[in-house]
């Protein structure tokens, strides 16, 4: 995965709010996270359940499937950055 | 099983020979003989078995699962698989009495991991250090007349099958509920129960050698361990040794190695549906347990040509009952596992004879579920005993209403709980539901709302209904209550006037006293300000509001305690708490007594004097807040 260039804000900012709409994480704003900090356990907190949630929403809103292989998608979902330079490249692709 | 003419029934959990496949995965495929010779190298570094000894067993590779728990049994001790790897549960289950050792494949750098012994594994540390647990070596002969004792050489061919059989009254296993109300409770387990039921499992689906099972739950619940390791050891049938997770990881591994029996929960499962038809492999038969699959989550595995079989059970009891969903046809009612018999009380509670009971269990044992039998022996699952209510004077089951959520064909989720209200209600139902396609949410509730008039009275139909994204289900896909119930919490700001009464949902009267089933409404007003983030029910408001409150209803004539003896507070008591009161009359020393219960453990309890010989007032009552 390349993370030379940075992904467009008007994408992370999208996800940020995919986030929070499907996880009903309705306490908090798209500015409240980080898109570098963890997604899982430390950062936002979220566990494997909210990870399929969020594969599936990400699915259904851009078209993009998660790869074959979970350690690959660890680190897609390790952050906003991370997930948003993945669906920017898988929608260049 | 395999019964001895007039002896113990002995168990035998492998039935492998030494060149059948047992495991694959990217560490490697391993066959019988691998087994027998990683079980046995394990086995022989374990402390000697005492009584009740245990081994811890922590391995994420279900190969090594199957090693650790077989070395385990091999060398006469128990398992203990904790609910989670997390550290802090690791250490506390290691400070359970009889827990002499601890098998791991983390990467914790320590004597435990038991990967430097196996034979075709790579060490990742600097290799075996000398036995578990700091006991001696095995000496020969100290081991149970095993088959293929862990003391002798092996012959060349020798397959796992010749373990040493497992007398059935023997206790194997602990394993832990995940738990409804978030604490987990042991199982035990003996060989009858466990390594029975991963027979019958083998046999009633029909499981055989040439079948490779490919997971999503991890093999450290009792599903899990039986469907995924159990089940195919005792079929002589094999195991991927990873647990996928993303959908795209699932049907790449079981493509992989050709895994054909699929073991998952709903919540896995769903995720699967964002697949076209084809990228999974034509599965021979999908396992679902833990929680009901929605119909929307079979409806689509269907469309994916996937025959769903949900199993029906819980970890005390053992497997229950299955049924299977064909694509397009949706089943409705259960069928019992092979040897367990069911029937329903008048109440239409369920009484369950079973051979996956612990050995002390009361027989029939009564469940908390509530069936309709219906004909050829089959039966529908109607809800938890505790989900009927009456409002208004209308008797409901919640499982029905949730039923008839589900049942609407636009709505992806839904569940139902009853709340405390105030006013002649007593309680409400209220509705989560997640539609298909978005749309205003005022909308959304009025097609809810008509749809449930349509079979129901409007006193019983939903007051509150709220859409939501998706519902707050847990890992096994669980909903619990209090979850569900948050959703509908009220913002600080919009709270109306604090409430000071509890909800009696019923009284009884019993020999020397009454009972009174109490809820604590969430909104009670002495939580205010009472440890913020962690509300708990101050011991004077137990006394005082209910308590006092039920015992100068029942006995007007006792007058005012003059004192209080005995009063404890042993746990605490949070809001929304399903509580059952208890007050005893010792009518000639004007004693009453009052315990106070949530699930069977007391939360409180004491004895109120009204004797007057004691002059000493009601001071007593400020001590304790219930926590």
């Amino acid at each position: 995965m390349s993370t030379a260039a940075a992904p467009p804000a008007p994408l992370v900012r999208e996800i940020k709010e995919l986030i929070i709409e499907a996880l009903m994480l309705q306490d908090m704003s798209p500015d409240d996270i980080d898109p570098e900090a963890p997604l899982l356990v430390e950062g936002l907190g979220l566990d494997s359940i909210d990870v399929l949630e969020l594969a599936m929403a990400i699915n259904k809103k851009y078209g993009v499937k998660t790869k074959a292989d979970d350690a690959q998608n660890r680190h897609i979902f390790a952050s906003v950055n991370n997930l948003a330079t993945f669906i920017h490249e898988q929608q260049a692709a | 099983m395999n019964d001895v003419a007039n002896g113990p029934s002995l168990f035998r959990p492998v039935a492998h020979a030494a060149g059948d496949l047992v495991a694959l995965g990217a560490d490697g495929v391993r066959r019988g003989s691998d087994l027998l010779r990683d079980v046995l190298a394990v086995a022989r570094r374990l402390p000697p078995p005492g009584p009740g000894s245990e081994v811890l067993v922590v391995c994420g590779d279900r190969y090594h699962v199957a090693v650790a728990v077989l070395a385990a049994w091999e060398r006469g001790h128990a398992v203990a698989l904790p609910p989670n790897a997390a550290p802090e549960t690791v250490r506390a289950l290691r400070r359970r009495p009889g827990v002499v050792a601890l098998l791991h494949d983390t990467d914790t750098p320590d004597e435990f991991d038991l990967r430097p012994w196996l034979g075709d594994e790579l060490s990742p540390g600097t290799g075996p250090s000398g036995p578990v647990g700091g006991a001696d070596e095995l000496s020969p002969g100290t081991a149970s007349a095993n088959a293929v004792g862990v003391g002798e050489e092996l012959s060349p061919g020798t397959g796992p099958a010749g373990l040493a059989g497992i007398d059935g009254a023997r206790v194997i296993a602990t394993v832990y509920t995940s738990g409804s109300t978030g604490a987990h409770q042991a199982c035990p387990k003996t060989a009858a129960q466990l390594l029975g039921e991963a027979a019958t499992l083998a046999r009633c689906f029909a499981v055989t050698p040439a079948r490779r099972v490919v997971a999503t739950v991890p093999p450290h619940h009792l599903y899990g361990l039986l469907f995924s390791v159990l089940m195919p050891l005792a079929a002589g049938a094999s195991f991927v040794r990873e647990t996928p997770l993303h959908a795209e990881t699932v049907a790449a591994t079981a493509r992989r190695h050709a895994a054909d029996l699929l073991v998952s929960v709903p919540i896995h499962l769903r995720s699967l549906t964002v697949l076209d038809a084809g990228e999974l492999p034509s599965f021979a038969g999908v396992f679902s347990s833990g929680a009901a699959l929605p119909s929307e989550t079979a409806a689509a595995l269907g469309g994916l040509g996937l025959a769903v079989t949900e199993i029906y059970g819980a970890s005390e009891t053992g497997g229950i009952a299955w049924r299977r969903h064909l694509p397009g046809a949706l089943e409705a009612t259960w069928a019992a596992l092979p040897g367990v018999e069911i029937v329903a009380d008048a109440s239409g509670r369920l009484l369950l004879r079973s051979p996956f009971l612990p050995p002390d269990a009361a027989i029939p044992f009564a469940c908390e579920d509530v069936i309709e039998v219906v004909e050829g022996g089959r039966f529908r699952l109607l809800g938890r005993r505790d989900g009927v209510l009456k409002i208004g004077g209308k008797r409901v089951a919640l499982a029905e209403v949730e039923q008839r959520l589900l049942a609407q064909a636009w709505l992806a989720d839904a569940a139902v709980a009853a709340s405390a209200v105030e006013g002649p209600r007593g309680q409400e139902i209220v509705a989560a539901v997640v539609a298909r396609t978005p749309g205003p949410d005022a909308e959304l509730v009025a097609r809810v709302r008509q749809g449930l008039l349509q079979w129901f009275d409007p006193v019983v139909v939903p007051r509150k209904i709220k859409v939501v994204p998706r519902l707050p289900r847990e890992a096994s896909g669980k909903l619990t209550r209090a979850s569900l119930l948050a959703l509908f919490e009220r913002p600080a700001a919009k709270e109306g006037p604090p409430r000071t009464e509890f909800v009696i949902r019923e009284q009884r009267e019993v020999a020397g006293g009454h009972r009174f089933a109490v809820q604590v409404p969430r909104d009670l007003a002495f939580f205010r300000g009472h440890f913020v983030g962690l509300p708990v029910l101050p011991g004077v408001a137990q006394l005082v509001a209910l308590v006092l409150a039920r015992a100068r209803a029942l006995y007007p004539e006792l007058g005012e305690p003059r004192r209080i003896a005995r009063l404890k507070f042993r746990r605490a008591i949070a809001p929304g708490d399903e509580l059952e009161l208890q007050l005893r009359l010792d009518a000639p020393r004007r004693q009453l007594s009052f315990t106070l219960a949530r699930a069977g453990e007391q939360c409180s309890a004491g004895v109120l004097d009204f004797s007057g010989e004691f002059a000493s007032g009601l001071e007593d009552m400020s001590g304790g807040t219930g926590g």
